[in-house]
């Protein structure tokens, strides 16, 4: 059975779980989307920009494309879970339930201003696009 | 054999290349359009067809004048009752007032003004400034680009009539019009009363083309325009870009729209309209179609990020690295069969 963009998210999540370094690190968790207020930092969060699918005969390509963004009281902290994301995910091949992972890799950069959140705190918000291929047998 | 002028040539390719740039710029402006997030400023089930839509010009003003008679004491409980004609122009069935992307909705005023005759009065023609049917029981009637909507016996004799709208009255509900609005929605359109007795109106203030008057909703939108290709030596490159700004504000908010922030989640509109279109630009710009092969290389660079205080766009480029003008020309006359 066919599966969606969502088996790469949920791969993506269970990568950055498995990687014992960087789960110590984000202290807030992982958040889809955005984190809820009063979260702690730093924090890992991520959103699906967009994922084609590319149909070929008996096989279908999904190209996910992932942005995946830290959130840390100092640009320090930020820098460095970042580069453990990039440790984790960049060349990667992490299981995708019902598709095969063709690689993972980083893309682009987001750099991102310093931020003001809702009580008030600096807050420094930097990250990556990734972009994630995956093969599924239809 | 006449003499290939190999610059004339690279220029060809180069203005063939711009027009190709320009179409995928195209394209991908739609496509994100499509994407971009619109407010939707109205309740659920009230004056959709489907997805959201903007607030006109007109329905704002109809409930901004609304909200400017309630002042700060808010809605007026009274307001209903004491004008019991207001409450026959009502709607005794469907899921709302029928409106749809363009309807026209007429300020509420003089209401009063217009003559009722009871249907079961009977007999009476309805004449320019009459009309006739069972209290409680009218449909609206709204002018719209496609025609009048409302109940069909409204307007097979509503004539040059239009009702103006001020209280609507739903599945044994009675609301304002301004109820047609989100909580949100009613903060975009007018905002809070500042100390010059000025509302926010964030949201407001866009032109879209073909539509006349303000909307609410469609900044970002709208805020995604198209910078045309250009040359810089033997590359060829445009932009689509994205600019949303709040009034007397400078901040740039189509970056959040695109990347998130600490407070909003993203909700990206540039990128997936260029993935989207990225095949079909591929093929706008393909130079391997006939004698050009083997001239060019392409590359499209996408998903980098262009970002400033003012703008966030994804830059769409095309490279064209020639091959010498020597080479250039050789390669053409060989891909011709004309080999020199």
């Amino acid at each position: 059975m066919a599966s969606t963009s969502a088996a790469i998210k949920r791969g993506l999540v269970r990568n950055a779980r498995q990687n014992a370094t960087l789960k110590a690190a984000i202290v807030g968790g992982i958040h889809e989307g955005f984190a809820p207020v009063k979260t702690r930092y730093p924090f890992m969060v991520y959103n699906l920009v967009a994922a084609p699918y590319g149909s070929l005969w008996g096989s279908r390509v999904i190209v996910a494309l992932v942005d995946i963004w830290v959130y840390a009281e100092n640009g320090v902290d930020a820098s460095n879970v970042d580069q453990l994301i990039l440790d984790a995910f960049d060349g990667s091949q992490f299981t995708v339930d019902g598709q095969d992972t063709l690689i993972c890799r980083r893309v682009a950069d987001l750099p991102g201003g310093p931020d003001v959140d809702s009580e008030g705190k600096k807050i420094y918000q930097i990250g990556g696009s990734y972009e994630v291929w995956t093969d599924q047998s239809l | 054999m006449g003499v290939i002028d190999p610059d004339a040539l690279v220029d060809a390719l180069l203005s063939a290349s711009e027009e190709g740039i320009n179409l995928g710029l195209a394209e991908i402006q739609r496509r994100a359009q499509k994407h971009a997030p619109v407010r939707d400023v109205f309740r659920h089930g009230h004056g959709k067809t489907g997805g959201s839509r903007a607030a006109r010009a007109d329905e704002i003003a109809a409930i901004e004048k609304m909200v400017d008679r309630w002042g700060s004491k808010g809605p007026p409980t009274a307001y209903s009752a004491r004008s019991a004609n207001l409450r026959n122009f009502a709607m005794t069935s469907g899921g709302g007032l029928a409106t749809h992307r363009g309807s026209e909705l007429w300020k509420a005023g003089s209401i009063a003004d217009q003559t009722w005759i009871p249907s079961d009065a009977g007999g009476h023609e309805p004449s320019p400034v009459s009309i006739r049917g069972r209290p409680n029981s009218y449909h609206p009637v709204i002018q719209s680009p496609i025609g009048r909507i409302g109940s069909r016996s409204m307007r097979s004799w509503a004539g040059d009539n239009l009702l103006e709208i001020g209280v609507i009255r739903g599945n044994g509900k009675e609301f304002l019009l301004s109820d047609l609005l989100s909580s949100r929605g009613r903060y975009e359109a007018f905002g809070r009363v500042g100390p010059g007795g000025k509302r926010a109106g964030r949201g407001r203030a866009v032109k879209t083309a073909g539509v006349e008057g303000e909307m609410v909703g469609g900044r970002l939108r709208d805020g995604i325009t198209i910078i045309p290709a250009k040359r810089n030596g033997t590359m060829v490159y445009g932009f689509v870009q994205a600019v949303a700004t709040d009034p007397g504000k400078k901040h740039n908010y189509a970056k959040d729209q695109e990347f998130g922030s600490r407070h909003n989640r993203a909700q990206p509109f540039l990128r997936p309209g260029l993935r989207e279109s990225k095949d079909r630009i591929v093929k706008m710009i393909d130079p391997s179609k006939g004698a050009q092969k083997g001239l060019m290389q392409q590359r499209l660079q996408s998903g980098r990020r262009v970002s400033s205080g003012s703008e966030v766009g994804v830059p769409v480029r095309l490279r064209i690295k020639a091959q010498g003008w020597d080479g250039l020309a050789n390669k053409f006359l060989s891909d011709l069969g004309l080999g020199r």
